[in-house]
């Protein structure tokens, strides 16, 4: 009974153990999954990641040249980072921000496709 | 004769995290039945299992429930290597083990402090999930998130630990032991949480057995049962005894969890200690064919995994028994006799956990 009430005093005289969040923000662990990001003069437009989503949130256009993603349907699991041949899909730490319609993120590549070499490890 | 009245328990309950309904009849103070009543979250993840690919279903098993996620994927890459004949390497398994225990932890942890807040301690509730955020930042340091881990993947793992995440481990569980110490006396000792919950709720050996309980809850009745005895992932290679309680009442389940998350400690350490070098990835090829039963113990006890495939992309059937489910028998008995300001404590003495049972 009093070891608690020791506890409880301990408590009322010591500093809070939560952040006080809108003014002190904790920044997100290094090896974090936030959200993922998209180089797009990467990428070759091979479609992996949009078979091996699990969550069906990727559409890769190969006409248009575009890449999109659906950032409120996206599990962060992270398999299209591992299938991608290029690294052309990073995992970003922070996560996706707010926003007022619910609609995916499309990024589009201007110029040639860029010929399929799965070995290179950086195109750039 | 005395009147008979039926109350409806839940299914939105101040002591339920989850929607689940008890039709208690009573008599006068005493509950004489109870009736439960499912289907408040029934979302057709099984059914679903079997018209998507069977290496995105391991997805699926991981969001059937956020509490024991590393448990639900463990158990399914787990059959789907049985059923392929991989064998995972060494290293692998040891981080399967040491994640796994860090699941282990949070749940009963979070348990933990549900229970002592039914019991009206604010200020023990609070103590015990600050305990709670050393092994959820354990977990999001070393698997990249706190909750949907995703970092078991058929044929091993996904990610490493280096030696700045052993570290880093090695530190918090410190940090946690001596939160758990303090914390421990008053669960054990505190002469108020004694009166509401010894002989509450009383479960004999014999009747345990008869009903199929299993996890903390048959544990808690002097029943010697762990599924880590079965030896998946690294439990062969590593020492621990199941804890066991033969009090048979809500105090003994309760003690069988605080006493847990101190052998989790000492298996993460161990695991730590004894990790061995290599790879922690193969690579699996062609599709899965066959049945497999496989078992693993989850934070609530036994999770039964039943895989049904035949050389197609998706499973045929994917049969889930939850250990909630199996406790339910042996928590209708318990109900029954007692009185009704007890039964928030008692069903929540087996850690239900309905979005495992209704799938």
């Amino acid at each position: 009974m009093f070891e608690m009430l020791a506890t409880v005093l301990q408590n009322l005289f010591s500093t809070p153990a939560t952040r006080k969040y809108p003014t002190e923000r904790r920044d997100s662990l290094p090896t974090f999954r936030g959200r993922i990001e998209s180089v797009i003069e990467r990428c070759i437009f091979c479609l992996k990641c949009q078979v091996s989503c699990p969550a069906n949130c990727l559409v890769v256009n190969r006409k248009e040249q575009t890449w999109s993603v659906d950032q409120y349907r996206c599990i962060v699991c992270g398999v299209c980072v591992e299938v991608c041949p290029t690294e052309a899909i990073v995992m970003s730490r922070h996560y996706h921000g707010p926003a007022r319609h619910r609609q995916p993120i499309v990024t589009h590549q201007e110029g040639a496709i860029p010929k399929f070499n799965p070995k290179a490890k950086d195109i750039n | 004769m005395t009147r008979r009245t039926v109350i409806p328990f839940g299914p939105q309950h101040v002591v339920f995290p989850e929607p689940i309904q008890f039709r208690l009849v009573l008599e006068e103070e005493r509950v004489v039945d109870a009736v439960p009543a499912l289907g408040y979250m029934h979302r057709g993840i099984e059914q679903l299992a079997t018209v998507k690919d069977f290496t995105k279903s391991l997805y699926l098993a991981e969001r059937i429930c956020g509490i024991c996620s590393v448990m639900h994927t463990l158990a399914y890459a787990q059959a789907i290597e049985e059923l392929m004949g991989v064998e995972v390497p060494p290293r692998a398994k040891y981080l399967r083990t040491i994640w796994a225990e860090l699941g282990r932890l949070q749940s009963h942890l979070l348990w933990m402090g549900l229970a002592v807040d039914a019991l009206g301690y604010e200020s023990l509730f609070m103590q015990t999930w600050r305990a709670r955020e050393h092994v959820l930042e354990m977990i999001e340091f070393t698997e990249g998130s706190r909750i949907m881990t995703g970092s078991i993947t058929i044929g091993g793992t996904k990610r490493d630990l280096h030696a700045e995440s052993l570290e880093f481990l090695l530190k918090k569980l410190a940090q946690l032991e001596k939160a758990l110490n303090e914390i421990y006396p008053v669960f054990s000792d505190d002469p108020l949480i004694k009166q509401r919950t010894v002989g509450v709720g009383l479960l004999s050996k014999a009747e345990a057995i008869k009903l199929g309980a299993v996890g903390p809850t048959a544990r808690g009745s002097g029943i010697v049962e762990d599924m880590r005895l079965l030896g998946y992932a690294a439990y062969r290679e590593l020492d621990f005894q199941p804890v066991v309680e033969a009090s048979c009442d809500t105090y003994g389940r309760m003690l069988v969890r605080v006493k847990e998350c101190f052998q989790s400690i000492e298996l993460i350490r161990q695991a730590i200690a004894s990790l061995p070098p290599g790879e922690v990835l193969v690579k699996v090829k062609g599709r899965p064919e066959g049945e497999v039963i496989m078992r693993i113990e989850q934070p609530r006890g036994e999770l039964l995994y039943y895989l049904k495939a035949s050389g197609g992309k998706s499973l045929d059937r994917w049969r889930i028994r939850t250990p909630t489910l199996s406790n339910l028998p042996p928590l209708v008995h318990m109900i029954k006799g007692a009185r009704l300001a007890d039964v928030p404590m008692i069903t929540l003495s087996i850690d239900t956990c309905i979005a495992c049972v209704e799938r």
